[in-house]
């Protein structure tokens, strides 16, 4: 079947997103298709292995089929369901973590894992990429909801169940180590 | 190899930045520079760490951009796996009575089914999506006012106004005859305007 | 349900599908268990001993509840009536009894889609 002509395909939306909460699952079909790449993208960003980035997914849609009625703007389901999936990936990762005390995590200083790098040229997208890899889990969750997922520092807080200063400080710590590392390799 | 001796911005600690701390620096810049802090806009070694911080900024947007490319894209087998974990039941909604002459039934019909009659309008007025319905008042009272709200996505480049009006009377007609709704008004939002979608070679 | 209802259920599922208008009969009672939207068909397992018609004894008397789909060009509000008027015929002159009827519509089959079957 041809996803292609079917003009329920190119709705925005909140055309899309308003069917689906009416009970309409050839349109909530389509808002799967439409987003289950930026959503396995975001939750792989999160979750340290991707073993199990498809079931968050899939949870995620899930949970969202059942709580789209209750969503007051339609337009808004592309963030709506980010924030869906990212509380999906935390939930995994913390029960399958555990208490780690987050002022004890130190990064390894740079120059003792870079020297292999320094001789290749990283730019931009691919030297951020590989900079966040390397983070400890705890500052990379903090920037992916900060600087993907659009959180602000008390939802941060809130979702990963730490103080706001802890926030701060992760975040503080995650901008100067991803830029020391990208720096590094310039 | 840096020595101590000569501060170095991008090792982002107090020393190199004039006292400040990244995090200052990092609540600066998402505040956009304001209230203007002259200790910071004056130190070097904090303007070097703003560029890198603003450099890193203008990068997320790439990565994310990046990310989702490099994700493979649903397929059939994906969509079917999702659908069989949904419930479709509570799209039921509310029992909207049927009010028919004494001595008639108790007679109803379920919200989700009037909403499937006025998306069917859809049909007569070709190329218009429906999307969300909305009922405002109490349905399930009858004689109640009742205003339909409902959102459509219209095809690019035809004139609305005509598209819409057609609609509106179409929906009217099938409220006449599969509800007693006391409709007072239908409201209808344009929400979408379709660019014409490409065709391809495969039919349906 | 005793025999005599059985056949009473029978015999009103009977005469509501042969309604014109009424494009199929769901299970009644409940209305979480019964929706469909615009493209997906009715799954059901038919259980022969648990009729779809529902019957249930009241204070004040039995009642019958019944769910349906309709045809969307016959109308909803005209295929209650005709419903109506055929199952007090099964009801009253054929069992010789009384009962309040209670129908719901579930379902409208888009013309342009198959509707679903129970």
């Amino acid at each position: 079947m041809s996803h292609d002509r079917d003009p329920l395909e190119s709705a925005d939306d909140t055309i899309i997103a308003g069917r689906a909460a009416d009970g309409d699952t050839a349109a909530f079909s389509v808002l799967v298709r439409r987003y289950t790449p930026m959503m396995r993208a975001y939750a792989r960003r999160i979750l340290s292995g991707s073993a199990e980035v498809d079931d968050v997914v899939q949870e995620a849609f899930i949970t969202a089929w059942g709580q789209l009625p209750k969503l007051d703007d339609p337009g808004r389901a592309k963030s709506w369901l980010m924030r869906i999936t990212s509380r999906k990936a935390i939930d995994r990762v913390r029960a399958t973590r555990p208490q780690v005390d987050l002022e004890e995590v130190v990064l390894p200083a740079p120059e003792l894992c870079a020297p292999a790098r320094q001789a290749e040229a990283r730019a931009g997208v691919a030297a951020l990429s590989d900079a966040l890899q390397e983070l400890p889990a705890p500052q990379r969750e903090c920037w992916v909801l900060r600087e993907i997922g659009g959180y602000t520092y008390e939802e941060i807080s809130d979702e990963l169940g730490i103080p706001l200063s802890t926030v701060r400080g992760l975040l503080a710590r995650a901008r100067k180590d991803i830029i020391v590392r990208m720096e590094q390799w310039r | 190899m840096n020595t101590h001796d000569t501060p170095d911005p991008l090792r982002m600690e107090p020393d190199d930045l004039d006292g400040h701390t990244i995090e200052e620096l990092s609540d600066y810049l998402d505040s956009g520079r304001s209230p203007a802090d002259p200790s910071i806009d004056e130190s070097a070694g904090c303007q070097i760490a703003l560029d890198a911080l603003e450099r890193l900024r203008v990068l997320t947007p790439e990565l994310i951009a990046a990310d989702t490319a490099a994700e493979s894209e649903a397929d059939e087998g994906w969509v079917q796996s999702i659908l069989a974990g949904i419930t479709l039941d509570a799209r039921a909604g509310r029992r909207i009575p049927i009010v028919i002459d004494p001595p008639g039934p108790d007679a109803g019909i379920t919200e989700g089914a009037v909403r499937e009659v006025i998306r069917a309008a859809e049909n007569t007025v070709s190329g218009v999506l429906i999307g969300r319905c909305r009922f405002d008042g109490d349905v399930t009272v009858p004689g109640e006012p009742v205003l339909i709200r409902v959102d459509v996505s219209v095809p690019y480049g035809q004139p609305i106004p005509g598209l819409v009006d057609r609609l509106r009377t179409e929906i009217n007609m099938r409220l006449s005859a599969h509800t007693t709704l006391n409709v007072t008004g239908i409201d209808i939002t344009v929400s979408d305007l379709r660019h014409p979608s490409s065709r391809t070679g495969e039919e349906r | 349900m005793t025999s005599q209802e059985s056949a009473l259920a029978a015999d009103i599922e009977i005469a509501t599908r042969a309604m014109p208008g009424v494009a199929a009969l769901f299970r009644a009672g409940s209305l979480a268990s019964n929706v469909l939207d615009a493209g997906a068909r009715a799954i059901g397992i038919r259980d022969d001993s648990d009729p779809l018609i529902r019957l249930e004894q009241t204070p004040e008397g039995l009642r019958v509840d019944i769910a349906i789909g309709v045809q969307d060009h016959a109308g909803a509000v005209e295929t209650i009536r005709r419903v109506q008027a055929a199952v007090r015929v099964v009801i009253e002159e054929q069992h010789g009894a009384r009962a309040e009827i209670r129908i719901t519509v579930v379902h409208i089959n888009d013309t342009t889609t198959q509707g679903g079957e129970a």
